[in-house]
């Protein structure tokens, strides 16, 4: 009947609003330039980039040849957020063909090689992959996860393997900004990153019982 | 008690409770007459529904509707819709009520029995009449519905949606005739529309907006709300359409969206959600979940402790209804699956109860976990995730249980993060035998070279800072460490024997037992004095 119709079309009318994930197949060249736009700029809109993935998933229709480029440069964005999650929800999204091309298995390698901190392993792999080397902004997004992770765990390093962490600086002068960049100092053969002592204080960990586990007893009689 | 057209009081209720008691069934061979009883269930709810006396309504959605389902319809469906029309001699089969009775007759159909492919389609036509009769509307609809009945719609809508997802996927079990009514009637249950509806039922009472100001302490007000949203049965719709969107995303393997669902919503326990049990234990599984596949294990521990603490206290609410219990028990094992592996990673603090659950059920696996044996964690993943979905199913699809099917997927990207943290647990293990030991005597216990240690020890920080989520007031068991050059100092944590919860357990089991004695002293027949024997 008419009014069926009509119900159908108030429920699939789709706007082009944001919303929680609302997506317009016909918006995905834009996203396409949009991400193309953030590699050369240097800058990062992780939700556009999801939208991509999400296109793809929903409408494979929309998948060309050239698709999978796009996939990547998403996928090395986000790896550029870590520690953030992005990484992740992009990974969640892909199709088996995505994940079987052999240039996303290459950085699931290197998004491995960061997550399991395996610093000095990461700067020579990715210096084969024109990706990373030809992505604005890549190496210092790496270092400043590197930095973060160093921030965490270290008191004092040995100034040699803290340069392999770092990969390799053209300059002096640039590890010297990194150094003043985080209020690190050099103290001859290893450099002070900050007091951790608290961290490893003697705590004695006590009970609490919240009040809804003893409730029930009070209403014993 | 016989529909007499009036409606008196209190006195009706009483009568009307006496209906769903199994009467002697009118059997007719024919099959077309319809019992007495749910004649007059019929007649009531239909009543009831137009004068808007919500208490009843509720009344006989959660006790009698489930009652005659028992009795009356086991292996079959409710009378279809036509019949109900002409016996509650309701004229315009759009009218809400007959909208509504569909609604249960096909959720019915699923429950019981068995979905055609016309039933799916005409069930999601019957939901788009249903949400384009809220939706369109240029004023606040009049009806008030039942809280649990809004939540029972969506949670149906997409659970119904999920099904014929799986419908689709099992290409080899799909006739002839049904592949041609799919490419005929390819507009039935896209997940696109799907996902609007329940985007729209959001912004029509522009719940987030609601729930913010909640979040922030502030009275929710027409500026805030709109015209819709100041009425509650567009909020509680709005607001179960976040956790049905929730569990969707989750479903689909968007974790980032099914976040950005309930970043507004209060998880605790005097909150919207606390309205419909059911709704509060799936939004916390779905959450839960989200966050453990991002490996915030700290937030899935968090949740599901609570909600599995709410379900060991309310466990008696939910005995008598087999549907919701099945459910409510299934949920539990997958969440104890979960914290198995969430707890391994992220050595929180459980709650003794818990701990005991997971012991029961999972024992040996969480031995198998603790041995470094790999293959257990695709066990327990098995076990703990949702059913996933593919958004699009073409006739070739690959079964959704196979490696590249949605479920295989989602294993891949879990698996990866079982491979990052390999290590660390062995780790772990040796850093908790001491207070500080030099980097090169770990190296040799491990037999690692020093630099790889050196990477596992920052790999250990980086993990679990990320498991740490957004903090709150758990008790953590992980050591804690900092290197000094080629020195790693350790955290010495003591935790002081609880005693607590194991007291409370055993208070309570010693009052049920004191019941059972007593209530069987009151039962047993009383013993016959001896007398005493005189010669």
């Amino acid at each position: 009947s008419q009014d069926m119709i009509d119900d159908k079309a108030v429920v699939s009318t789709q706007s082009t609003g944001e919303g929680l994930g609302r997506l317009n197949p016909e918006k995905v060249d834009f996203y396409i330039d949009y991400i193309k736009f953030q590699v050369e700029h240097g800058f990062y809109d992780g939700d556009a980039n999801l939208n991509i993935l999400k296109l793809y998933q929903f409408s494979p229709d929309l998948i060309t040849r050239s698709s999978i480029d796009i996939v990547h440069l998403i996928l090395v964005k986000a790896l550029m957020q870590l520690p953030k999650e992005d990484y992740v929800f992009c990974r969640a999204q892909l199709s088996q063909d995505m994940i079987d091309d052999n240039l996303t298995k290459k950085i699931d390698d290197v998004a491995t090689l960061l997550e399991t901190c395996l610093f000095p392993k990461f700067w020579s792999v990715v210096q084969e992959e024109k990706i990373f080397s030809e992505m604005a902004g890549f190496v210092e997004a790496a270092r400043c996860f590197i930095c973060h992770v160093i921030q965490l765990t270290y008191k004092n390093i040995e100034i040699d393997f803290l340069k392999q962490l770092l990969g390799p600086l053209s300059t002096d002068q640039e590890f010297d900004e990194i150094l003043e960049r985080h209020s690190w100092e050099v103290n001859g053969d290893s450099v002070f990153i900050g007091h951790k002592e608290e961290m490893v204080e003697s705590k004695e960990i006590v009970e609490k019982m919240p009040i809804e586990v003893v409730r029930p007893l009070l209403a014993i009689r | 008690m016989a529909w007499t057209g009036n409606t008196g009081g209190g006195q009706q209720m009483a009568h009307m409770q006496m209906m769903y008691y199994p009467t002697p069934a009118v059997e007719s061979s024919s099959g077309d007459e319809v019992a007495e009883a749910v004649v007059n269930f019929l007649k009531w709810l239909y009543h009831f529904i137009n004068t808007n006396e919500i208490y009843h309504v509720e009344n006989m959605y959660e006790d009698g509707f489930y009652k005659i389902s028992e009795f009356y319809f086991k292996d079959k469906p409710w009378p279809a819709p036509e019949v109900v029309q002409e016996i509650t001699e309701e004229k315009d089969e759009q009218s809400i009520f007959m909208i509504l009775y569909r609604e249960l007759y096909y959720r019915h159909i699923y429950a019981r029995l068995k979905p055609t492919l016309e039933h799916r389609f005409d069930s999601y036509s019957n939901y788009c009449e249903l949400f384009a009769y809220l939706l369109a509307a240029d004023e606040p609809v009049k009806i008030e519905l039942p809280n649990k009945w809004l939540w029972d719609i969506i949670d149906e809508f997409v659970y119904q949606f999920q099904s014929f997802q799986q419908f689709k996927s099992k290409a080899g079990k799909i006739n002839e005739e049904e592949k041609n009514m799919l490419r005929d009637e390819d507009d039935a249950w896209k997940v696109t529309a799907v996902l609007n509806i329940l985007i729209q039922l959001t912004e029509k009472c522009n719940i987030n907006a609601q729930l913010q100001a909640i979040e922030a302490g502030e009275p929710v007000t027409e500026d805030i709300a709109g015209e819709f949203g100041m009425k509650t049965i567009y909020t509680m719709t709005g607001f179960f359409s976040l956790v049905g969107l929730l569990r969707l995303y989750c479903l689909l393997g968007d974790y980032h969206l099914a976040l950005s669902c309930i970043q507004h919503v209060a998880f605790k326990d005097k909150d919207m959600m606390a309205l419909v049990p059911a709704c509060q234990i799936t939004a916390n599984y779905y959450a839960g979940f989200a966050y453990f596949m991002i490996r915030k294990y700290a937030n899935t521990i968090q949740l599901y402790q609570s909600i599995l603490g709410y379900v060991q206290r309310t466990k008696q609410f939910f005995q008598n209804r087999s549907f919701q219990a099945e459910d409510i028990n299934k949920k539990n094992d997958q969440m104890l699956a979960l914290l198995a592996i969430s707890s391994y990673f992220c050595p929180l603090r459980l709650d003794e109860s818990v701990n005991i659950q997971i012991k029961e059920k999972h024992s040996e696996k969480v031995t198998r976990l603790q041995h470094g044996d790999m293959t257990v964690y695709d066990e327990l993943f098995f076990i703990g995730c949702p059913k996933f979905l593919s958004p699009v199913v073409s006739e070739n699809s690959s079964s959704p249980f196979g490696s590249s099917g949605p479920r295989g997927l989602q294993l891949q990207v879990f698996k990866a993060e079982v491979e990052q943290q390999r290590l660390i647990p062995t780790l772990r293990s040796f850093l908790k035998l001491y207070t500080s030991i030099p980097i090169s005597k770990l190296a040799k216990f491990l037999d690692m070279h020093e630099n790889e240690v050196r990477c596992c020890l920052m790999a250990f920080k980086h993990k679990k800072e990320i498991a740490k989520g957004h903090g709150g007031d758990q008790t953590t068991l992980d050591i804690d460490f900092y290197v000094d050059k080629d020195m790693i100092h350790i955290s010495d944590t003591k935790i002081a024997r609880h005693y607590g919860d194991y007291y409370v357990q055993q208070i309570l089991k010693l009052k049920e037992s004191n019941k059972m004695i007593i209530g069987a002293a009151l039962t047993t027949p009383a013993v016959a004095p001896v007398t005493p024997v005189t010669m």
